[in-house]
């Protein structure tokens, strides 16, 4: 790891090249006991081996890698370190909530999550964002395959969100739960709509969602 | 065969000698803890920032009937999993927020360090599992960051109030003892820059493992997908409206753009966890991962926390000596001020203790001019002015005094340059000078001063300071 060229010296002229570790290690030897060297490898590579593991065991995964990142769930647990870090493999489509509550009086109001606008920081908002994310990762087996039994983790989550809405808007008697994608368009779309209308693209306008796909009716009577 | 053998065991034999040096040099040798302080302090900030915004609608996500109920969300937790937000009533949820915050300010300034750390980390980790349907990548980082920190239980050795103020403590201490020939030493006992620690050592690799892995799936992972061998994943980032908050669309007609910038996305990814552990390579790296980051951050600001949290997390790979020379000047530029002050006064003294205690390496040195021929510092310098206001010489030569040299003390030492910022505007300046010369002129002396040797008013207090050791005063 670059050894050679990293040997300590004087820091005459600092620089942010030099590791900051080895600038510092004039001393050859530990300072550390060979037993605590020991006993701190051990929890060293048990920690490394968790994080390989839990990066490894999300599918798509092998069934070595798999059984390699079980081994180590008590490890994630405990410490919330066995994340994939697979970030934006694929842009995809955003996923949104729309809500429909019915009230006694008949009238209807729908909530998005997140809403366009969401007042405070941009982060408020990302995190609405999150939970629609959320909901949509555990429909979609069912939205794949409508004939599909409920995943009780969807069921929970869904009857979690339309519990939490009937409560946040008093006197809705009943929400229905859809989800929609918010699309990306194309490049090529981009421009052959920019030049028929002579405007910029308008990444809200309704074509750049999808229809909405139902979730499930809930009932604001606390069940 | 035999030698084959021989050979082949004396191979492994040596591989493994090897890497058990390797391992012992990589993780067990003291390292600078600045990057550490520094990482501290800015997870300090980001996560106090995180659990504000959710505290913006805080019975929503963290109440027994927020968006995840809290019994739907214990169950979904993952074995071993654990959370001390389902232990907090619903009545008792503001409280805790609030100590929780307390909690990340303090670690953000470093008070209390050690203990800070591990309760922030607990936190995290607790907000974590309560709400695991309202995260994004920043909270992984965050989590990763704060375990590390917390685990090191060195991050507090820099860049934090506990350094300072043991540090004062120590030069106070110090500052009230009478040496040999009536000079003071006013600053602590040891250097401005921090001890090196195995702790930080292990705090710090740990988190650049982690990074460099981070770095290298993401890389990986993004090689399935066929828009980045297209060269127009960028399109898609820039242009998905929920994320977005700046027209990105024009670029429609400069694929060329996107390519490049996709392509360059992607590369860095890749060879960052190759390149960053190169001395050469490295600074490109942590410039092009900034870049990045930054870059992530514009386009769309609901993931700037997680940009900075990222760039925050590169700083494991700075050097602790570069970091401190950006505020305190380079090895060969210091001490940049000579500052002359009246060690016969306990307030002075107690003032240069603060100023030494915030001292990151050895930008400030005291001499005390009692002990001295003023003239040997600089040849425009007397006795009389020195002793009717402190004054401060620049490596340069440039003389300051009074008010003027106190702005410029404080403008070479992070901790006070805000203040003396404040202080340089006008207004303030005139201000400083006339409230300046007020105290200066009435401060207590250890030693009789009268109008002929020093051209103030007689001391409020006489006692002899060459009879005493300690000076209670100045504690």
């Amino acid at each position: 790891m670059g050894r050679k060229t990293e040997q300590p010296r004087a820091t005459v002229a600092p620089s942010p090249a030099v590791d900051p570790v080895l600038e510092a290690a004039a001393a050859a030897a530990s300072p550390w006991p060979p037993w605590a060297r020991r006993l701190a490898t051990l929890a060293l590579a048990v920690h490394v081996a968790a994080v390989f593991g839990g990066s490894m065991g999300v599918p798509p995964s092998s069934v070595l890698e798999r059984r390699f990142a079980d081994a180590f769930a008590w490890h994630h647990g405990l410490f919330d370190q066995g994340y994939a870090y697979r970030y934006y493999a694929e842009p995809p489509p955003t996923p949104l909530i729309q809500a429909t509550l019915r009230r006694e009086d008949g009238e209807i109001e729908t909530v998005n999550v997140p809403e366009r606008h969401v007042a405070g920081p941009p982060m408020r908002r990302q995190r609405q964002l999150a939970l629609a994310n959320a909901l949509f990762s555990a429909s979609l087996p069912q939205l794949e395959d409508p004939d599909r039994e409920g995943d009780p983790r969807r069921t929970w989550l869904a009857r979690s969100f339309a519990r939490h809405l009937c409560r946040s808007h008093p006197g809705a008697e009943s929400v229905t739960l859809r989800l929609r994608q918010h699309l990306i368009p194309s490049p090529d779309r981009v421009l052959e709509e920019s030049r028929e209308t002579g405007g910029p693209f308008d990444l809200f306008a309704p074509s750049m969602f999808t229809e909405p796909r139902w979730i499930g009716d809930f009932p604001c009577d606390g069940s | 065969m035999r030698r084959f053998l021989i050979d082949a065991i004396v191979y492994v034999r040596d591989l493994a000698l090897g890497f058990s040096r390797g391992w012992s040099r990589f993780f067990f040798l003291p390292a600078d803890p600045t990057p550490l302080g520094l990482i501290r302090a800015l997870v300090g900030v980001l996560g106090f920032w995180s659990l504000f915004v959710i505290g913006l609608d805080l019975h929503d996500y963290l109440g027994s009937q927020g968006w995840s109920d809290a019994a739907g969300a214990y169950d979904a937790m993952p074995p071993f999993g654990w959370s001390l937000w389902f232990y907090v009533p619903d009545s008792l949820l503001r409280v805790a927020w609030l100590a929780s915050l307390a909690v990340f300010a303090s670690m953000a300034v470093g008070l209390f360090s050690r203990t800070t750390s591990i309760l922030a980390w607990i936190v995290i980790v607790s907000t974590v599992r309560r709400i695991p349907i309202a995260l994004f990548g920043f909270d992984q980082i965050l989590s990763t960051m704060a375990l590390y920190v917390a685990v090191s239980g060195a991050s507090g050795r820099a860049v934090s109030l506990d350094r300072l103020l043991k540090r004062w403590r120590e030069a106070r201490r110090n500052a009230a003892v009478v040496r040999p020939k009536g000079a003071r030493k006013v600053s602590p006992d040891g250097p401005g820059r921090p001890e090196p620690s195995v702790g930080a050592n292990i705090g710090l690799r740990l988190l650049q493992l982690h990074l460099a892995f981070i770095y290298g799936m993401a890389g990986l992972a993004k090689l399935r997908g066929p828009s980045w061998w297209t060269g127009m994943a960028l399109w898609g980032t820039m242009n998905a409206g929920e994320f977005a908050w700046l027209d990105f669309t024009w670029l429609a007609a400069w694929p060329m753009v996107l390519n490049l910038l996709t392509h360059g996305s992607l590369a860095l990814e890749i060879v960052y966890p190759i390149l960053i552990w190169f001395r050469l390579t490295r600074p490109l790296m942590i410039a092009g991962a900034v870049a990045l980051h930054l870059g992530i951050a514009v386009m769309s600001p609901g993931l700037a926390e997680f940009g900075v949290a990222m760039i925050v997390a590169n700083v494991a790979f700075v050097s602790g000596t570069w970091l401190r020379s950006l505020v305190a000047g380079r090895d060969d530029e210091q001490p940049a001020l000579r500052v002359l002050y009246d060690g016969a006064c306990p307030r002075c003294r107690a003032s240069m203790a603060l100023a030494t205690a915030a001292d990151p390496d050895r930008v400030v040195e005291p001499i005390d001019l009692t002990a001295i021929d003023v003239k040997t510092i600089h040849p425009s310098l007397t006795a009389e002015a020195c002793l009717r206001s402190m004054h401060v010489v620049s490596r340069s030569g440039k003389v300051e005094s009074g008010y003027d040299a106190v702005t410029r003390i404080g403008s070479r030492l992070p901790l006070f340059r805000p203040l003396a910022l404040l202080g340089r505007l006008p207004g303030v300046v005139q201000a400083g000078r006339v409230a300046y010369n007020r105290i200066a002129s009435s401060r207590p002396r250890d030693a009789v001063c009268t109008d002929e040797t020093c051209g103030i008013h007689p001391p409020v207090s006489v006692t002899g300071a060459a009879s005493r050791t300690r000076d209670s005063s100045a504690i």
